[in-house]
């Protein structure tokens, strides 16, 4: 109340027309959270221990409703009512039209009647929602066998589908993209500079900045380089400079990352001043 | 002098964070409207739409969940801006389960704006939403973008709407335009969409993450990168429309300010009044 009275102008939670602004209730939860688990920098309390917990649940729940309406409904689910429905209907010659389209094309194929052909309708249908359905939701299911220690051994199964299948798909891309084509790029060329004419300041900048990528390439992989006690001529400046490289790279990651988090901070203020308040346009 | 600093060492932390709501109230409340460079980085990636001819196609991910959307929803609706005027059609696709809200709080938020009224959803911009997997997902897109999402975030069938007829894969996008956080997004594109497909990468991601993309600039396997909120002021500021990202990199500058004052007022008193027991 007091802020009211100091003429902030707070988001009302009342429409205009007098019914309730299910957005305004929205961003007064939202904002009473955000002060609640602000309110940990002074110390400790119920709010923020409340807030952090309501979040933490919240969280948890948002990603199972969207797991299984995104995720298991449209990919294991729904599919396998389709392919049943679809199957009872071509078996029982139903009248009904059938959806999906491989169905259909069987449909069609069984007009003749003949029973190989029925058997064999029986056998890929079998076969192909047993592979592309029944078997991953299998190894899914084995993955919650962690839960159970005597069990647990099962979920290295479906882990060992999913490291098998990613490594193929991204080892070849990998080493193209992370590998050959960063060799390719340390590959510079220093011909501009004894090809300007006259004194180019682009050129002899760029040729600069080139010699320093590549010196501190070579000199950052010496510093990782541990078959050879890092001192004398070479090996001591080089991975001397390799760490100041590192140190430097550390440092910039570590401007970037104050950065970022003041930036969480700037967009929760306003959230508060600006959704909440109306403060700040 | 000396008790000054001994004052100082033994400084209640809680006045810092107060130092600290009050640098980031102050700007936000009274804009200083500080000059914005543009960044190299920024510029590549601007110009990559810019090069772009009306009625071209991106594909725009989506990689990121609201936690991440103060430095990178200025920085969606900024480039959706820059797509809107030049009458580029986005196709709003996700590596990361939130990003289809994501991608429905810009539409949204730009089809308000009087300047945007005329665009369509289908049309100039549809959200195909998210799928499992992925890495699974960039690499089927090269198949197949309809394939991958045949239905869009709201159910309605792809191939149904305007913006996609004649859309198969890669090849028929001009470029990709990822906004990322962690590890699905930008760098999986490279890998994919750019090293085996060689189509255009380029995108934005958090200030977090920047320095691990910055290999793939070097390369010119991506075609710029717009660096965290003050990418996203950069941004807005090429698109001539100043948002929340320039109004945030006034408080940078104070915070930032701020903090240096802090650490030299820290290294000073402990050499000065010696080591806090």
């Amino acid at each position: 109340m007091p802020l009211f009275a100091l003429g902030f102008n707070f988001r009302p939670v009342f429409e205009a027309g007098g019914g309730v602004s299910t957005e305004g209730i929205g961003i007064w939860i939202a904002a009473i959270l955000t002060l609640g688990i602000y309110s940990f920098l002074y110390k400790d309390n119920f709010f923020y221990k409340f807030s952090e917990y309501l979040f933490v649940g919240v969280s948890a729940g948002y990603t199972l409703v969207l797991t299984f309406h995104k995720y298991l409904k449209p990919s294991l689910i729904e599919p396998l009512q389709e392919y049943s429905r679809d199957f009872y209907h071509i078996i029982t010659g139903a009248s009904v039209p059938i959806v999906n389209p491989w169905m259909l094309s069987w449909q069609t194929h069984l007009v003749g009647n003949q029973f190989g052909s029925q058997f064999s309708f029986i056998f890929w249908f079998a076969v192909k929602v047993f592979l592309f359905y029944i078997f991953p939701a299998i190894l899914g299911l084995m993955m919650i066998s962690r839960v159970f220690p005597n069990a647990a051994w099962l979920s290295r199964f479906p882990l060992a589908t999913i490291v098998g299948y990613g490594s193929g798909i991204m080892i070849v891309t990998t080493l193209h993209a992370s590998v050959l084509e960063q060799i390719k790029a340390s590959f510079v060329s220093f011909a501009p500079l004894f090809h300007m004419k006259g004194v180019d300041w682009s050129i002899i900048a760029q040729s600069a900045n080139d010699f320093l990528l590549v010196l501190g390439l070579c000199c950052a992989i010496i510093y990782f380089y541990f078959s050879a006690e890092h001192k004398g001529v070479i090996l001591g400046p080089a991975s001397n400079f390799g760490i100041w490289v590192l140190m430097i790279t550390f440092g910039a990651s570590f401007g970037y990352t104050v950065m970022a988090r003041i930036s969480l901070l700037i967009g929760r203020f306003q959230f508060l001043l600006g959704d909440w308040m109306q403060l700040v346009k | 002098m000396k008790a000054f600093f001994t004052i100082i060492n033994n400084l209640d932390r809680r006045i810092i964070f107060l130092a600290m709501v009050v640098a980031v109230i102050w700007p936000l409340v009274t804009p200083l409207a500080l000059p914005v460079q543009i960044t190299p980085n920024t510029q590549s990636s601007y110009d990559v739409i810019e090069k772009l001819n009306p009625g071209d196609r991106i594909i725009l991910s989506f990689d990121y969940d609201p936690a991440s959307s103060p430095e990178l929803q200025p920085m969606a609706k900024a480039v959706m801006t820059h797509c809107y005027r030049k009458d580029v059609k986005m196709i709003a696709v996700a590596l990361w389960p939130q990003g289809p809200m994501m991608a429905k709080k810009a539409f949204e938020s730009l089809a308000g704006e009087a300047e945007f009224s005329g665009k369509k959803y289908g049309v100039d911009f549809v959200n195909l939403g998210v799928q499992p997997s992925y890495v699974a997902v960039v690499k089927g897109m090269g198949d197949s973008i309809p394939g991958v999402f045949p239905t869009d975030f709201f159910g309605s069938k792809t191939t149904d709407f305007a913006i996609m007829k004649g859309i198969k894969n890669y090849r028929d996008v001009a470029a990709i335009f990822s906004l990322t956080t962690g590890s699905a997004g930008i760098g999986t594109y490279v890998t994919i969409a750019n090293a085996q497909y060689k189509t255009t990468v380029t995108g934005g991601c958090t200030a977090i993450s920047s320095l691990e993309y910055y290999p793939y600039l070097q390369s010119k396997q991506l075609s710029g990168l717009v660096e965290g909120l003050k990418g996203a002021s950069e941004y807005e500021r090429l698109v001539k429309k100043p948002g929340l990202a320039t109004a945030g990199m006034d408080v940078q500058a104070v915070v930032h300010m701020m903090l240096i004052f802090f650490i030299l007022l820290a290294n000073l008193s402990q050499a000065i009044a010696g080591k806090q027991k």
